[in-house]
């Protein structure tokens, strides 16, 4: 009976090992789960799903990462003041050069070349998903293709304001190998640019997902508040061809725009501050700012509290709020009370002005006016719109451009093509919404229009990433501020290039301003 | 329906429906493994009580049975015939404690005298080639445990899974917290949840030995995870012969520390320095509020808060042991209780831990054994606001700091003992089950079962009163699980003087390292400190967070599985010489398919030299090389080109989705991974010559080693303009290359009258290069340092102080009239000389130098003991030289003005910065609003020798067991030994931190470390 026992045992002990042996190959596959190698990805529709959102959150990413869309066009040379960060008044003073980590991230770009690279990869693989997803239609296809493209152009754009000359990378090179590419014009990174969005406003829709059709299982209430449309390409157009002086594009582009954003349900923002989501509003917790706005965007980044994507950092709110709204004595930055009066003289004015009866102010761009600080409050989504500012996490959206921002654009360029009455007219639009008084065609020799246009942008758009570029694109019309002129002149414009960048690839040339 | 769970059960339970199918899996084949063995004992009891026809347990017996503790080794003692056993049979049994100790054992009784609580701490000083880096003095803190060097990069706290060396309890290799979960956090001070270091919960009092493995071709049989070397540890154990009793215990305190606080009128004479002299008009109207107001009795007042901070912490421990057991059976079980503490912020460790050993030979020829340990631990962590705002990751105002006065801080401290959930536990099982047997009387074959199971567990709630009226609350539950399955076949033959002996065998490891952690902020009130959720799963809100809520969740999973099949061939020659030679293949489930199988050759010489000229001393000479493969801990580089859920931004990086929707993009932010990444591995090259002189009185050993580190993988800079932060390439060398001496001397034998004195001295001389780089590139830039071929992996990359600039003509002007200037910003009086290394009149990377080392160049211990009539005296000495450390608190203390204006995690000035911690006389008044950053950390004037001498322990004991009263009324006492000692007693360095021990893995000393003071303890170990 032992020695059957010490058989057996030995028996058992040797199937234990061969069994092993058999499966072990197959043990040692212990795939990420984490990620999703390429083997197994763009098969189904749910990976060009996955990628086209990819491509808006790394867009996303590249615009607040240390609040680069503001950092670049609203504090340099721009109406605010830091209270006591250096880095911050480094960036108003455009001092870019300075030691600070800040200017050091601000001045990479690689987080844009991500969203690009993203692009290229996109419009790359993403065909091989018609092959095999049934539910992947060819229409669905050209749609997120074209995004893709509006997608790529943009970035370009956006980088091109920034730094000028860009390597134009328009493949994505997704092989491993990464050569060094020198920069290229920025009058040929634009050209690519245009060409790419005239391709892609020709497939991009309206709206998606109309019902009774969806887009990736939803329909256009919800796509309408991120999604780039036919109107988001001609507004990007339109900036493309301004930045460039081109205004009889401009004109071009933004007539298109005038006779058919309803078509994407965009509407003007009369009201200052809605108190519900029937009518669109500028500020406040119904306001183009929250996700609670109902109507279509033109080009908008939204961090909706809701998904989990409201974070304290990388929003205005971050740098401009204060105490009473969040637990903070001051903020980082604010607009001096000299420049608020300087601005906002007209006493009627909804954003901000005196009311000569009562002696109080309107309060709606700026709060504690009284106090030696007033803080900046046109934009406090604090979570979703909550009053209690304890917790202080934003999910206010990025709005890039709005219908409002378009018709003073609109306007500048008829403006700058001698259409005054045209101007004026489109000028008054937004001067009516906020009960300021109209231009007249008889202030044309006071008051210079195109001045007045940008007055008015600057008043209308504070806070919204748009003063830095107004300017440069004012004094190229108009040589008014010796400053940006001169800044102008030395491409000084533009922002230095990162040393990470520099010392990355030896083919990239220091913008010549900052040597 | 709404259910509360308690939020650890909570987290559990998720866990429970997504991963059980494992230990299922594992519990069935612990149970059937038992089973059969247990089955045939009991089945063999049956037979023999039909046979014979009477009851099986008398009453009397049952009555023993009850007094013994093992119910199995008793059925087998009084079932099977009692045959005598001879020596070499009956040492088949005992498993545990038969190693044969080397020169590379830790002398581990003297060591036993100490309330040490980790690994490391047990390892200070006391092996060759061992140093330790333990930035806290904080019980259960992590610490780094470095076998001949640093082998890889090492410059965050994630980084020491790359250097640690493996630890083996019993064999069993304990497993590793997997450094994944570092991915959702923004900073790097601690990791989430328990944060608790595996390798404190090993109690000191079970250790039978402790052995350093180094030589290459014991780490080749090892495998890839010992590829930075070993700690072995042996454990009590089962014990054939008398039953033995062991009863251990200390008490101690740890002494509080000396501090020189001070209040704001302090603070503001320092600050009055740089405002005099460069303040603004402006910088002076934003003074801080809290030092503008000097009647402000909470900063101006007494500075006294080091009274509630600092106090005397008591420690103890208490143990017993029991083993005892026949040649058939045997078995020891040892439980233990250990408090650990430190005198700062009532930081504490509560240990608990039970030993199961259970040691059979049913058959001369079968044997099987099982071991388990099962531990736990609680830990009280320190209420740094540093690390609760990083936990959080949400800073609010930092602009006022905790006042240093003792009424306020006790008003603080109270709410964090009132309010306060912050409960850290992490339990531990380890164990194996061994069977083995000898199919001929040389060819045996043996089988192993090893799981070693360790989880971590945090439940925390910080009120709104603590964290200005929001609260928050996290719960995480993550483990670490590993299981061993070896086999091994083993064949010995011998002809004449010759012996060959070949073994087969294949060892398969799978590791999950799993974590769910959620994090919830501003919930309803300070009372509901639970997460309640929907728990009816067929609503839609399942699981969602009730109360206005916003939880955040996050999990992830990660394995590793291992496989390896070696064979070894050993030759000896009549004792003369021994020839060893292992070959392995191993394949891992993270390196990529087609290079997923590596193969390592290893060998081996000894040379006895002693027996082969008949010398009296010993003398031997051994050299061996081998080749390991390095284990990598991340199954990502094995997926190759991949696709991840990345949408955050530098300062939150946990974004995944974009409008609710998942987003997938190739990872940009973690670095393009290719089809090419392959194995790493290391060659290991040694050379030991061991020495006695003087009938082997004294005796020495000195190894001479060098180590390479090849093929390993670093993030290599790409050009920015693919999105991409780098490329991961295999390619990175490292070499280690030093000189480990020990020398052991019986200076005086020890002898009843006389006094005996027993000396070690270990040195070890190491250094560290980098050899290449991925792709032959000479120079990579991480972060603030810079690796060159050539150097050392573990420099600082600094500027070079030499003074200030007291007035503009100071300010040296190239030939074109441009001032000196910091990338583009001109240098102004007030700004920090830093010489212009290559004379292009800017100061930039291109100026910086490396300069020092963080690991030190030579180190060691010095350890004696002196005896007399039953008196011991131990001394453990240890030493560091030739080490660096950078002070980044000195910096960001000047620095005060950017830290604060940026509200920067930085900008937190904790409690204990209300004393004076630098030396003011060191250092410049620089214009701290410069736009050159003039105390940035990286310049030479920050960098100090960090280098040590300190007397770590000193005890004194006595056995009063000599005693003639003991002895008479306790008659079976073996060992009353009683002892007290005194630890941390002095330290002797130039270093003006607290001390140069406390410094980070990566050479930073940033002043949070909690101070080791003296401690004292008394205790008493009873063997009966």
């Amino acid at each position: 009976m032992l020695k059957n026992l010490y058989f057996k045992s030995c028996l058992i002990a040797l199937c234990v090992i061969s069994q092993l042996n058999f499966s072990c190959n197959k043990a040692l596959d212990a795939p990420s789960v984490e990620v999703s190698p390429e083997e197994v990805h763009w098969q189904s529709i749910s990976d060009t799903k996955a990628a086209l959102i990819g491509m808006y959150g790394l867009l996303r990413a590249a615009l607040v990462d240390n609040n680069a869309h503001w950092m670049y066009g609203e504090l340099r040379s721009g109406d605010f003041t830091s209270y006591r960060r250096q880095d911050l008044s480094a960036v108003v003073n455009s001092e870019l050069n300075k030691s600070f980590t800040l200017l050091e991230d601000l001045s990479n770009w690689r987080r844009f070349y991500a969203v690009i690279n993203a692009a290229s990869v996109f419009i790359e693989k993403a065909p091989r998903v018609l092959e095999h997803d049934s539910r992947y239609t060819k229409l669905n296809l050209d749609y997120d293709i074209a995004q893709a493209k509006a997608i790529r152009a943009f970035t370009y754009f956006y980088m091109v304001r920034i730094w000028g000359d860009v390597p134009l990378i328009t493949s994505s090179f997704d092989n491993g190998k990464f050569p060094q590419l020198a920069r290229t014009d920025h009058r040929d990174v634009l050209m690519f640019a245009e060409q790419e969005l005239i391709e892609a406003v020709e497939v991009l829709p309206f709206r998606y997902g109309v019902a009774p059709q969806t887009y990736y299982g939803a329909t256009s209430s919800n796509w309408q508040k991120i999604l780039f449309n036919k109107i988001s390409g001609y507004a990007i157009l339109a900036h493309l061809a301004a930045w460039q002086g081109k205004y009889l594009d401009v004109a071009a582009y933004t007539q298109f725009i005038m006779d058919n954003y309803t078509g994407a349900n965009v509407v003007y923002l009369n009201n200052i501050m809605p108190s519900g989501t029937g009518t669109a509003g500028l500020t406040g917790n119904f306001g183009v700012f929250t996700n609670n706005y109902q109507f279509g965007q033109i080009i908008n980044f939204s961090s909706a509290y809701s998904y989990g994507e409201a974070t304290a950092s990388g929003h205005i709110e971050q740098l401009t709020l204060a105490t009473p709204y969040v637990n903070r004595a001051n903020p980082d930055i604010y607009v001096s009370k000299e420049t608020i009066t300087k601005l906002y003289t007209d006493r009627n004015d909804r954003r901000f002005g005196v009311d000569t009866l009562s002696g109080l102010y309107r309060e709606t761009f700026f709060t504690d006016f009284s106090n030696e600080i007033p803080v900046f409050s046109k934009i406090k989504i604090i979570r979703d719109g909550v009053n209690d500012g304890n917790y202080a996490v934003f999910g206010s959206n990025l709005v890039f451009t709005r219908l409002e921002e378009l018709t003073l654009l609109r306007a500048e360029a008829l403006a700058v093509l001698g259409q005054n009455v045209r101007a004026i007219e489109l000028l008054n639009v937004i001067k009516g919404m906020r009960f300021t008084s109209s231009y007249q065609v008889t202030d044309l020799a006071t008051k210079p229009l195109i001045d007045e246009i940008f007055m008015e942008r600057r008043r209308e758009l504070m806070g919204e990433g748009w003063r830095f570029y107004d300017l440069v694109r004012l004094n190229r019309i108009k040589s008014v501020d010796p400053k940006i002129s001169h800044l102008i002149e030395q491409n000084g414009i533009y922002w230095p290039i990162s040393r990470n960048v520099l010392r990355n690839n030896s083919q990239i040339v220091q913008n010549s301003y900052w040597n | 329906m709404v259910v509360k769970l308690s939020r650890g059960r909570f987290l559990h339970k998720i866990d429970h429906y997504l991963a059980p199918k494992r230990y299922k899996i594992l519990a069935l084949c612990m149970a059937v493994v038992s089973f059969v063995h247990y089955g045939y004992a009991a089945s063999s009891v049956i037979v023999k009580e039909n046979n014979i026809n009477k009851p099986y347990f008398s009453n009397k017996e049952m009555t023993r049975i009850v007094g013994e503790l093992s119910p199995v080794g008793l059925v087998l003692q009084d079932t099977i015939e009692e045959e005598e056993f001879d020596e070499e049979t009956r040492a088949k049994i005992n498993t545990l404690n038969t190693r044969k100790l080397t020169m590379d054992s830790l002398d581990i009784v003297p060591i036993k005298n100490n309330p040490y609580l980790a690994v490391g701490d047990y390892l200070k000083g006391q092996a060759a080639g061992v140093y330790v880096q333990s930035p806290s003095a904080e019980p259960g803190t992590y610490q780094n445990v470095l076998v001949r060097g640093l082998s890889a990069l090492q410059l965050n706290n994630r980084d020491i899974n790359n250097n640690q060396a493996a630890l083996y309890v019993n064999g069993v290799p304990m497993g590793i917290e997997n450094n994944f979960a570092y991915d959702i956090q923004r900073y790097d001070y601690n990791r989430i949840g328990p944060a608790t270091d595996y390798w404190a919960s090993i109690d000191l009092s079970s250790i039978k030995s402790i052995e350093i493995i180094k030589d290459p071709t014991r780490l080749a049989e090892l495998g890839p995870l010992a590829a930075n070397g070993a700690i072995w540890i042996t454990t009590f154990g089962g014990k054939t012969g008398e039953r033995e009793i062991s009863v251990n215990t200390y008490y101690g305190f740890n002494t509080k520390p000396a501090v020189t606080p001070f209040n704001a009128a302090y603070e503001d004479l320092f600050r009055q320095n740089f405002y005099k002299r460069y303040g603004t008009e402006d910088d002076r109207l934003k003074y801080p509020g809290y030092l503008s107001d000097s009647t402000n009795l909470n900063y101006y007042g007494p500075s006294n808060w080091q009274d509630l901070y600092h106090s005397t912490a008591s420690l103890y421990s208490m143990d017993f042991s029991l083993a005892g057991g026949s040649d058939r059976a045997n078995f020891g079980v040892f439980l233990g209780h250990t408090k650990n503490a430190v005198s700062s912020d009532e930081t504490n460790l509560k240990r608990y831990n039970i030993l199961f050993n259970v040691n059979m030979l049913p058959f001369e020829w079968f044997a099987v054994s099982t071991y388990v340990n099962a531990r736990r631990m609680e830990r009280d962590r320190n209420r740094n606001v540093r690390d609760r705002y990083a936990e959080m990751s949400y800073l609010p105002d930092l602009s006022t700091p905790l006042a240093p006065n003792k009424n306020i801080y006790s008003q603080y401290i109270g709410r964090y003992k009132n309010e306060v959930v912050d409960d850290n536990v992490t339990n531990h099982v380890n164990g194996n089950i061994r069977l083995a047997l000898d199919i001929f009387s040389n060819l045996q074959f043996a089988t192993n079962f090893a799981l070693d199971y360790n989880e971590g567990v945090r439940d925390l709630f910080y009120p709104g009163t603590l964290m200005e009226t929001i609260n928050y609350m996290s719960t995480y539950y993550g483990y670490t699980q590993r299981f061993v399955f070896s086999n091994k076949l083993a064949y010995n033959y011998q002809v004449n003087r010759s012996n060959f002996a070949v073994s087969v065998g294949s060892d398969y490891s799978e590791d999950l390292f799993r974590y769910n952690f959620a994090r919830a902020y501003d919930g309803p009130n300070d009372y509901i400190k639970l997460n309640v959720v929907n728990g009816n799963s067929n609503d839609g809100d399942y699981l969602d967070p009730r109360g206005g809520l916003r939880v955040l969740r996050y999990n992830n999973k990660e394995r590793f599985h291992l496989h390896s099949i070696y064979g070894k061939l050993g030759y000896t020659y009549d004792d003369l010489l021994e020839l060893t030679s292992v070959l392995r293949w191993d394949g891992s489930s993270t390196v990529q398919r087609d290079s997923r199988w590596l193969f390592t050759p290893s060998a081996s010489v000894k040379w006895n030299v002693d027996k082969q000229f008949d010398l009296r001393n010993m003398f031997n000479v051994k050299l061996a090389y081998a080749r390991l493969g390095k284990p990598t801990y991340t199954s990502r580089y094995a997926a190759g080109p991949q696709y991840a859920a990345n949408l955050g931004w530098s300062q939150d990086p946990n974004v995944s989705s974009y409008f609710g929707y998942a987003g997938l993009s190739r990872d940009y932010s973690f670095g393009w991974t290719g089809y090419n990444l392959t194995w790493a591995y290391s060659d290991n090259l040694e050379l030991t010559l061991n020495n006695a002189f003087f009938n082997d009185r004294l005796s020495t050993s000195l190894s001479l080693y060098q180590r390479d580190d090849k093929d390993q993988i670093a993030l290599m800079p790409v050009p920015f303009e693919f999105g991409y932060v780098g490329e991961y390439k295999n390619g990175l060398n490292v070499r280690n290359q030093g000189i480990e001496a020990v020398i052991n001397g019986i200076i005086l034998p020890a002898d009843e009258e006389k006094v005996g004195w027993t000396t070690s001295l270990n040195v070890n001389f190491n250094r560290n290069e980098l050899t290449a780089l991925p792709g032959g590139a000479t120079e990579l830039q991480e972060g603030n340092r810079l690796l060159r071929v050539g150097e050392a992996i573990d420099r600082f990359w600094l500027f070079q102080n030499t003074g200030e600039y007291r007035s503009v003509s100071d300010v040296p002007v190239d030939g074109s009239g441009r001032p000196l200037n910091n990338n583009g910003v001109p240098f102004e009086v007030g700004d920090a000389r830093w010489v212009d290394q290559n004379g292009d009149y800017i100061i930039n990377d291109d100026d910086r130098m490396l300069q020092g080392r963080f690991t030190p160049k030579f180190f060691g211990g010095f350890n004696n003991t002196l005896s007399y009539r039953g008196v011991d005296v131990n001394l453990a000495f240890t030493y560091a030289l030739g080490m660096n450390a950078l002070n980044q608190r000195a910096s960001s203390r000047y620095d005060f003005a950017s830290n604060e204006d940026n509200n920067a995690i930085g900008a937190i000035r904790e409690i204990f910065h209300w004393q004076q911690d630098i030396d003011i006389e060191k250092y410049p008044i620089y214009n701290v609003w410069s736009g050159t950053n003039p105390y940035r950390v990286d310049q030479d004037l920050f960098l100090e020798n960090a280098s040590y001498l300190k007397l770590r322990s000193v005890s004194v004991g006595y056995d009063l067991g000599r005693l003639n009263y003991v002895k008479n009324t306790l008659k079976t006492t073996r060992r009353a030994y009683v002892y007290l000692t005194a630890n941390n007693v002095f330290t002797i360095t130039k270093f003006t931190g607290n001390d140069p021990e406390l410094v980070n893995f990566n050479g930073m000393y940033d002043g949070y470390g909690l101070p080791l003071t003296k401690t004292f303890t008394l205790g008493l170990k009873l063997d009966l």
